[in-house]
């Protein structure tokens, strides 16, 4: 996939991620692999960026294993932001969709063809 | 690559960064790098993950918004902090365009400075022909005053040989003894007067020159302005050249006509012939002229 496209949603399934419960950083990273392949590098410093805009707050907690655990969890104004991105997401998605439709280069649904 | 190989690296790169942060940071990638370990990655496959050091320490800085390239200043060269324009920095990079460059501005600058000193030397004979211009009256004023008061002084002391400033002396202890104390009083309350008036006229007088020479050097600064403004649209492409040329007319007229106001400053007459003092000294003069005559008589 294209990397520009991973960059942009990759704050929104973040902040999905982390909204339905709170997580460490190897856990978040492995539930984004699942939606997108995405390079772990990116990640840290994207946690890094929305704690230091408040969208995330960091506690430790301990573990079973190895040293406590950092974990983030989602502001008020990170839940806001999620659901301003996802709007944004979704228009984005009608708009460009219809685009392709209009210019009929885009999946047809009822043929079942491209093009 | 070996985990605190990595770890060193990145620190590195996040100098900029208060410790807490920094160690924060290393302790969240030490602690992914060992999860991987665990889960039976190798070292160097766990860190090979996070793709090249630079570029993830450089979106790390950005989210600090902290410039990934930043330098310490003093590494820098002062060359490269100074703006240099494209035409000139794309001359050094052909390497032999860079003399001619350095030359090029070497001789911009020589001829503004040429410019500048032509200038100067018009602008001080104009200031210095409008004053003698603006000023003969007070010089006339002066001349004549002064050689009124020389006239005045010949006659005391033409008259005056030794003997008779004796006599002077010696008449006027008199005449104080005599109590002319009253006289000198109202001569003295007569000359305040006359200072007050001269300070309050000078007063207002110099107000009215300074606030038309502030007007005018206000009008001055505003065509300045329009005459910047217009420069900037003329450069953009705009047919105003006429007007421009207009507005600097118009600048350097009321600039000119702000100086020539200050010209008219009325300065506390120093060495002028219509003094107090010296009308004073003049008054003194003729009193004992009129003492010596009267000895004479005597």
């Amino acid at each position: 996939m294209n990397a520009q496209f991973k960059k942009g949603i990759l704050e929104l399934i973040v902040l999905e991620s982390v909204r339905k419960r709170d997580m460490y950083g190897y856990e978040l990273v492995e539930e984004v692999s699942k939606v997108i392949n995405v390079n772990e590098g990116t990640i840290y410093p994207l946690l890094k960026r929305l704690t230091n805009e408040h969208y995330f707050e960091t506690y430790l907690r301990e573990s079973k294993e190895g040293p406590p655990r950092k974990y983030y969890h989602l502001t008020a104004s990170g839940v806001l932001y999620r659901d301003l991105l996802e709007k944004e997401w979704m228009e984005l998605q009608t708009r460009v969709s219809r685009f392709l439709k209009e210019q009929g280069g885009g999946f047809d649904e009822e043929t079942g063809v491209f093009g | 690559m070996k985990k605190q190989e990595f770890l060193d690296e990145l620190r590195v790169c996040l100098l900029v960064l208060q410790d807490e942060e920094q160690d924060d940071i290393i302790d969240e990638y030490s602690q992914h790098i060992e999860m991987k370990m665990e889960n039976g990655l190798s070292e160097e496959e766990a860190i090979k993950d996070f793709g090249p050091i630079r570029e993830l320490a450089a979106e790390i800085l950005e989210a600090y918004h902290v410039k990934a390239d930043f330098e310490q200043p003093e590494n820098r060269k002062f060359s490269e902090r100074i703006y240099i324009p494209e035409f000139l920095s794309k001359a050094k990079e052909n390497g032999h365009g860079a003399g001619k460059a350095r030359e090029w501005g070497k001789r911009t600058g020589e001829f503004t400075a040429k410019i500048g000193k032509r200038l100067l030397a018009i602008s001080k004979a104009c200031v210095s022909t409008c004053l003698s211009v603006f000023t003969w009256p007070f010089r006339i004023g002066k001349q004549i005053g002064g050689s009124w008061m020389e006239k005045r002084k010949e006659k005391v002391f033409a008259s005056g040989n030794e003997e008779k400033r004796e006599m002077i002396g010696a008449s006027r202890k008199k005449a104080v003894r005599a109590g002319n104390g009253l006289f000198q009083l109202c001569r003295m309350l007569a000359a305040w007067i006359v200072s007050c008036v001269f300070w309050w006229c000078r007063l207002i007088w110099n107000i009215c020159v300074i606030s038309a020479a502030a007007g005018l050097a206000v009008c001055g600064l505003i065509f300045l302005y329009l005459f910047g403004l217009l420069i900037v649209l003329c450069t953009q492409g705009y047919p105003i050249f006429g007007v421009v040329l207009g507005c600097f007319g118009a600048v350097l007229c009321f600039i000119s006509l702000s100086v020539l106001g200050c010209t008219f400053f009325w300065m506390k007459p120093k060495n002028c012939g219509f003094h107090p003092a010296a009308e004073k000294e003049i008054v003194i003069d003729s009193t004992k002229q009129w003492e010596m005559e009267g000895e004479a008589d005597e």
